[in-house]
Formats: C-alpha cells, sequence, structure tokens
C-alpha cells in the first residue's frame, strides 16, 4: 500500500502548486488589465503634446536643438551613449528578463562608450553577477508603471542629456509583436528623430503666434514629452512581462493537469489491483477453508 | 460676455472641457489673461496659478509645466499635473518645500542640485495657490 500513498501525496503536492500558478495568472491577467486601462488615460494628453511639437518642428532649425535630427542623419555611434534597460523584478515569465538582457549586451556591444540604466531586480542583479558597471543613483523597482517613477526616471535621463554627459539615448524594453508573441526591442529616446513628431501630422495650415519663441515652447515641452515616452514603455513593458507570465502559468496549469490525470490513472489501477488481490486472497481462503470443511 | 471653447487637460485626466468666459494662465513672461476670439497662439505654461471662469462658476488651479494652445478661438491646456486648492494638502506641501530647502542647503550634486530646485518650487506653487482661496 505504500506506493499508492506515495502517489496520493504527488498528486496533493502538484494540485497545491496548480493553486499558486492558476493564481499568478489570474493576479497578471487583472494587472495586465489596468495597465492598458491606465495607458488610455494618459493618451491624449501626450498625443496632443506631440501634435504641438510637431508644428513647432516644421518651422525651427533642427539644427539648433539637441533634442532632435533629421531623420536621415546617420545613427549617432559617437559620443557616450545612456542605455536604459527594463527588465523584471521577478522572474517566471518565460524568456522576458532574459530576451531584454541579450538585446541590451547586443547594443553594448555596438556602443563601447556606454552608461548603464537598469530598472528592475534582475537586470540588476545580472550585471552585477557579470561585473558590468552599472549606474548608481538610477534606482528604480519594477513595481507597477506610474507616472511618478516615469518623471523621475525621464528627469534623471533628461539632466544628464542636457549636461552633456550622454550624448544619446537608447530604450530596450519589450513590446508585442502581435497579439500573443512579445519581443525586446530597441527604441532611440534622444535624441528624437523629426518624423516621430511630423508622421501623424495632418497638413493644415494654422499660424501660431510662439510665446516666448518656437524654440523655447518646444525646448520645454520636450522633456514632458519624454515623460509620456518613458511612461508608455514601461506601460508595454508591463504589459508584456504579464503576459509572458500568463503564458508560462497557463503552460504551468495545463502541465499539471496532464500530471495530475496520470498520476490518478495510475493511482486507481494500483488501488483496483490491490482490492482485486485481497478479494482473491480472501475468496482462495474461504474456498480453503469449506473444503476443509467438506473432508 | 462671449465664450470660447477650454479644453482644460492633465497628464492622466481631463479636468474641463466646456465653455468659458475669461482665463488667466501662468507663462515665463508673467500670468496672461485670455478672453474670447484671441489670436492663435502657442506659449510655454510654466508652474504656477491657473484660473478661469466658466460663466457660471470661478476654477482655480495649481499647474505645473504644460502648454498653451489657442486654434481658431479654442484654447487648450495641457498641464504635467493640476491641482485644485481643496486637493491640495497643505501640510504635506509644507513638508515637501521644508524638504526641499533643507536638501538645498547641503552640499550635493548637481542632479539632486536641480531637482530639489523644481521640488521647491512645485511645493512653493502649490502653498501660495492654497493660501490664496
Amino acid at each position: 500500500m505504500a506506493d499508492t500513498k506515495a502517489i496520493a501525496n504527488r498528486i496533493n503536492s502538484i494540485k497545491d502548486t496548480k493553486k499558486i500558478t492558476n493564481a499568478m495568472y489570474l493576479i497578471s491577467s487583472t494587472k495586465l488589465r489596468k495597465a492598458r486601462k491606465s495607458l488610455e488615460d494618459i493618451r491624449p494628453f501626450f498625443a496632443k503634446l506631440r501634435e504641438q511639437i510637431g508644428n513647432i518642428v516644421r518651422k525651427i532649425d533642427v539644427k539648433d536643438s539637441r533634442y532632435l535630427v533629421y531623420d536621415d542623419d546617420p545613427v549617432v555611434y559617437e559620443g557616450r551613449t545612456g542605455i536604459l534597460v527594463m527588465t523584471a523584478d521577478k522572474g517566471l515569465a518565460g524568456a522576458y528578463n532574459q530576451d531584454v538582457i541579450k538585446e541590451a549586451l547586443r547594443i553594448m556591444g555596438r556602443h563601447p562608450d556606454y552608461v548603464l540604466f537598469v530598472m528592475g531586480e534582475y537586470g540588476k542583479h545580472y550585471f552585477a553577477s557579470h561585473h558590468i558597471p552599472v549606474d548608481e543613483h538610477f534606482n528604480f523597482a519594477d513595481i507597477e508603471p506610474s507616472l511618478y517613477q516615469a518623471r523621475m526616471m525621464a528627469g534623471n535621463i533628461m539632466d544628464r542629456y542636457d549636461r552633456g554627459e550622454i550624448d544619446s539615448v537608447y530604450v530596450i524594453y519589450t513590446d508585442f509583436r502581435n497579439a500573443l508573441a512579445s519581443e525586446a526591442v530597441t527604441y532611440r529616446l534622444l535624441p528624437f528623430k523629426i518624423s516621430h513628431f511630423t508622421e501623424s501630422l495632418e497638413e493644415e495650415e494654422v499660424e501660431f503666434e510662439y510665446v516666448p519663441s518656437p524654440m523655447e515652447v518646444m525646448e520645454k515641452c520636450i522633456p514632458v514629452y519624454c515623460i509620456g515616452v518613458i511612461y508608455s514603455i514601461m506601460v508595454y513593458s508591463f504589459c508584456c512581462e504579464q503576459n509572458d507570465r500568463m503564458i508560462a502559468m497557463d503552460a504551468a496549469n495545463k502541465n499539471a493537469d496532464d500530471l495530475i490525470s496520470t498520476l490518478t490513472v495510475q493511482y486507481n489501477r494500483l488501488r483496483q489491483g490491490s482490492i482485486t488481490q485481497e478479494i482473491t486472497e480472501i475468496s482462495a481462503s474461504v474456498k480453503a477453508g469449506k473444503r476443509e470443511k467438506n473432508q | 460676455m462671449k465664450t470660447f471653447t477650454l479644453r482644460f487637460l492633465c497628464a492622466d485626466e481631463k479636468e474641463y472641457e466646456g465653455p468659458c468666459v475669461s482665463l488667466k494662465v501662468p507663462l515665463s513672461d508673467g500670468s496672461a489673461g485670455i478672453l474670447a476670439d484671441h489670436a492663435n497662439m502657442v506659449a510655454a505654461l510654466v508652474n504656477g496659478e491657473l484660473t478661469f471662469d466658466t460663466g457660471e462658476r470661478q476654477e482655480i488651479y495649481a499647474v505645473s509645466d504644460g502648454l498653451l494652445e489657442i486654434k481658431n478661438g479654442e484654447v487648450t491646456i495641457l498641464a504635467y499635473s493640476a491641482e485644485r486648492p481643496n486637493e491640495i494638502d497643505e501640510n504635506r506641501a509644507r513638508e515637501a518645500a521644508e524638504r526641499a530647502r533643507a536638501r538645498l542647503r547641503r552640499r550635493m550634486s548637481g542632479l539632486e542640485y536641480r531637482q530639489s530646485q523644481v521640488a521647491l518650487s512645485r511645493a512653493l506653487n502649490r502653498l501660495r495657490v492654497k493660501k490664496g482661496h
């Protein structure tokens, strides 16, 4: 009977694990929905800001602004690059963290002179254990994305950019390739390509008076706009993380179901076997007893 | 009085959309008043007090960085943050101002210095708006 007991124990422990993975699945799906909604809330503000920056970009000499470059300008390889890496605090989300780090290493190989800004514990641990220095002042955990956090991050990065400590900023984050799959991508935050602001702009000729000047209005808007970009990147990454975790946990749930059903069959067989054996033994001994009486 | 349409957005919320009689906004060269039929204009908003009259009531907000756009008589205000006086926690703002002042007195890196300056200006703006009403 020891065998059936061991199997019963195993089934119970798998059931307990499944409870946890199932809870993680549900938590992730709620977080995902909430994050998506928060992205909708900020859209009107930043879309309008982008449109207005687009209007200004058409009027000024792009070369005068350190925030903008023409699209056909060669990508800035010279100078120091700030690389912002968005990882999660926790694992158990498929290859989410590994993909981001792989992409980060690729970009780091292309830009030998870099400063690393890392968000999330996973990334920090990785770079610490591989003795790759990261910026110490940049300390953000990957809790649910908030505008406050985005503002602190953007402030930190913009300040360095403004002082010329870094000449370009790349962000490595995870975005949805389609509804099911996500991938780690690299996005150049600074300097902005002008098409970023002008591509969705309608052709209309409204003349504005700019106070104090187009350039000054724009220089004031871009840092605010960066908060929006960083925030949406945080939300995309967060959504992908939750989605990857949902997929991983869903696979774990299915796996648990499979295991439980095989083990249950095994358990029932063993149990049935032992019952049959007992009956055989009893009926055999009864028969033997009867035969003894008759003789 | 003639009215115009005002759209007032802060980063994650729409504060107001509707008719407006007059509007006062903080710009880099001081406070500016705006009435209906204003010429097209785009201006940078600075930390300060924003007031407008909807015809029925007077609204007051403490706003931070943003943008003002007047296009074909319609006014759009984008303020990164916007708070009514009753939404401002006076004690919290005062504490924030104190903290920022204390930080400014210490020797520190340029980054922290600038961030403290910005924080101080925001806190003082909140207190000013709160006290005024």
